[in-house]
């Protein structure tokens, strides 16, 4: 028999083909039918970047180069470390993008980085009409900005002249074979990819495919990355030097994240640190109230947030201090880790923070996340 | 690991992640059709109502992951999915299915065509269950659109072939969801009249106190 490749999203994996009356179809695409966009959209091409600060002199010169890249036809990586303002970056060649009438999107794999770039974007670009699309909120497709999650691509076949990719590092778009394709088909022009902990083999791929890497290594208020301290300890005392670690920083007045690698083992520890200190909540992709509590903590009703990985990526939060519980679980590999402790000094009016990581054993993934992180601090 | 070698890496069929059974599930079972994660979030839950003096099994709960398979089995038409919703109650049914042959309630025939497979037909057939496919729907009406009341009146369901009802035999008829109950009832009214005296019902989730509470 013939071999069957889906049309869709170009799966040819038999594990992943079913067959109805005798006739082959996909299986793993097919969750992922709706309503699709109008491709004859035309954009407002009366855009104009406002931006209410400057950007530092590295971000400029970097922002230009994107743009110029972008004007001669390649594709592009950018890597820049944790809170060095990524996204500021190809806000120029957005509005370039714009003011030609092209369309643009900016596609992310987690939902709660869209739901908290849409203000972000809105606010740079004041009379261009920007809509957020993710998984529960998918009634406006067309836009002059679209900003969407990676599951919402293949709404956007052939579309985008130009699609940005923020964290492509990050689960679920990371190890599904199925997004990467609809990434692929919903671009028509050019793509950008961002990353903070982008690898080697990233970086040659983007190289072969008609491509240039920006590097950015300083944030952009030029201070150092915060380096995290490591705690060893038992398993049963690291519980209370936990509570210690969280007892000095509420004292300062600080803000604080804890991150657990599970849900049962942050149910377990919240409801352990909740005895000695309230004002505090359990988010998790499980809780409903999650954006709730989210909103609180960020309005000062709540001191601190034990999570999940949720919250690893795309959180701007002023003085906020990080405790990893359990740094030494397996589902943490390095780029997370170095994700995590990038959550800590992104304003430049509190630069500095501290990152604990607390651990049972020596563990390899830690050491080579403190390793870049201290690499990159080397180039300032 | 040397106890892992022996048993075969098997696919869930509803979340597509291989996986490997444990132990006794590869004892039990002779091929494992879903992970363990998967079987964990069906919520199951037996209930026997009455409805017009028939006693109706309801054999899920009206939430959760359940719903979310029979929307991409029904309507985005993933064929394979069919041997799914029966999976945890094969055995029982297998037993009951020696004294009892299952009926089906019957869709429209613009449906089938549409879809190109009966839903109900193919998730009786995935377990080799004895089953009859004699009634048929007349009069097709929207069924959204319509209340209750109107729609028993409109609705007329016929049996096909009497002559493969045994009045003396006992059925069991088996719908998906039941939401307004009215195609049940009139499956029901058109068994009765056939002259079946022993029937009962089977039915997958019930959506009817769902609604209610809603609407309270």
């Amino acid at each position: 028999m013939e071999k069957f490749i889906c049309p869709k999203c170009g799966n040819s994996n038999p594990r992943f083909i079913g067959h109805k009356k005798g006739l082959p179809y996909c299986r793993a695409c097919i969750s992922f039918t709706g309503k699709e966009a109008n491709p004859s959209f035309s954009v407002n091409r009366q855009a104009k970047l406002e931006l209410s600060y400057d950007l530092s002199l590295e971000q400029q010169k970097i922002s230009t180069g994107v743009l110029n890249a972008f004007k001669a036809q390649k594709n592009i990586l950018i890597h820049a470390v944790t809170g060095a303002g990524k996204t500021e970056l190809v806000y120029k060649t957005m509005e370039y993008c714009l003011n030609q009438g092209l369309h643009v999107g900016f596609s992310t794999p987690r939902k709660d980085v869209v739901i908290d770039l849409l203000p972000r974007i809105q606010s740079a670009f004041k009379n261009a009409k920007v809509s957020a699309v993710y998984g529960g909120k998918t009634t406006i497709l067309n836009a002059d900005i679209i900003i969407l999650t990676t599951h919402q691509l293949y709404r956007y076949n052939r579309y985008f002249d130009l699609l940005i990719l923020d964290e492509i590092d990050a689960f679920p778009y990371s190890e599904s074979e199925i997004l990467h394709s609809f990434f692929k088909k919903s671009v028509r022009g050019n793509y950008i990819l961002m990353s903070a902990t982008a690898t080697e083999k990233d970086m040659k791929e983007i190289e072969e495919d008609n491509g240039v890497v920006f590097s950015l290594y300083i944030r952009y208020h030029r201070n150092p990355l915060p380096v995290p301290q490591i705690t060893i300890f038992n398993r049963y005392g690291l519980f209370f030097t936990c509570l210690k670690k969280l007892q000095k920083h509420l004292k300062m007045q600080r803000k604080v994240f804890v991150f657990v690698p599970t849900i049962a083992i942050g149910k377990i520890l919240y409801s352990y640190l909740s005895i000695f200190i309230d004002k505090g909540a359990f988010v998790s992709a499980k809780e409903e109230k999650r954006r709730v509590e989210i909103e609180h903590f960020k309005n000062g009703e709540l001191d601190y947030l034990v999570t999940t990985s949720i919250l690893e990526r795309g959180v701007t939060i002023r003085n906020l201090q990080v405790i990893v519980f359990f740094a030494d679980h397996e589902i943490y590999d390095a780029s997370t880790l170095v994700q995590i402790a990038g959550r800590v000094g992104r304003k430049s009016d509190c630069p500095k923070g501290d990152v604990d990581f607390l651990i049972t054993e020596e563990n390899d993934e830690v050491n080579k996340a403190v390793d870049e992180i201290k690499k990159y601090n080397r180039s300032l | 690991m040397k106890s892992k070698s022996t048993i075969e890496v098997c696919n869930c069929l509803a979340c597509l992640k291989s996986f490997y059974p444990s132990n006794i599930r590869s004892l039990l079972e002779r091929e494992p059709l879903l992970c363990n994660e998967c079987l964990k979030a069906l919520s199951l839950e037996k209930q026997k109502t009455i409805i017009e003096g028939v006693e109706v099994t309801t054999l899920y709960k009206y939430d959760g992951i359940l719903k979310e398979w029979l929307l991409n089995y029904k309507e985005r038409l993933d064929f394979e999915l069919a041997p799914v919703f029966l999976y945890v109650y094969a055995p029982l049914l297998k037993i009951t299915c020696k004294k009892r042959t299952v009926i089906l309630v019957p869709s429209s025939d613009e449906k089938i065509k549409e879809r190109g497979f009966n839903h109900l037909e193919e998730i009786i057939k995935a377990y080799d269950l004895p089953y009859l496919n004699i009634l048929k729907k007349e009069n097709e009406i929207i069924q959204k659109e319509q209340s209750g009341l109107n729609r028993l009146q409109k609705m007329k369901i016929t049996v096909t072939d009497k002559s493969k009802l045994d009045p003396n035999k006992s059925y069991l008829l088996f719908d998906d969801v039941i939401t307004t109950k009215t195609t049940f009832l009139c499956s029901l009214d058109a068994l009765k009249k056939a002259g079946v005296k022993r029937v009962k019902g089977l039915v997958l989730m019930d959506n009817q106190n769902v609604r209610e509470r809603k609407l309270l």
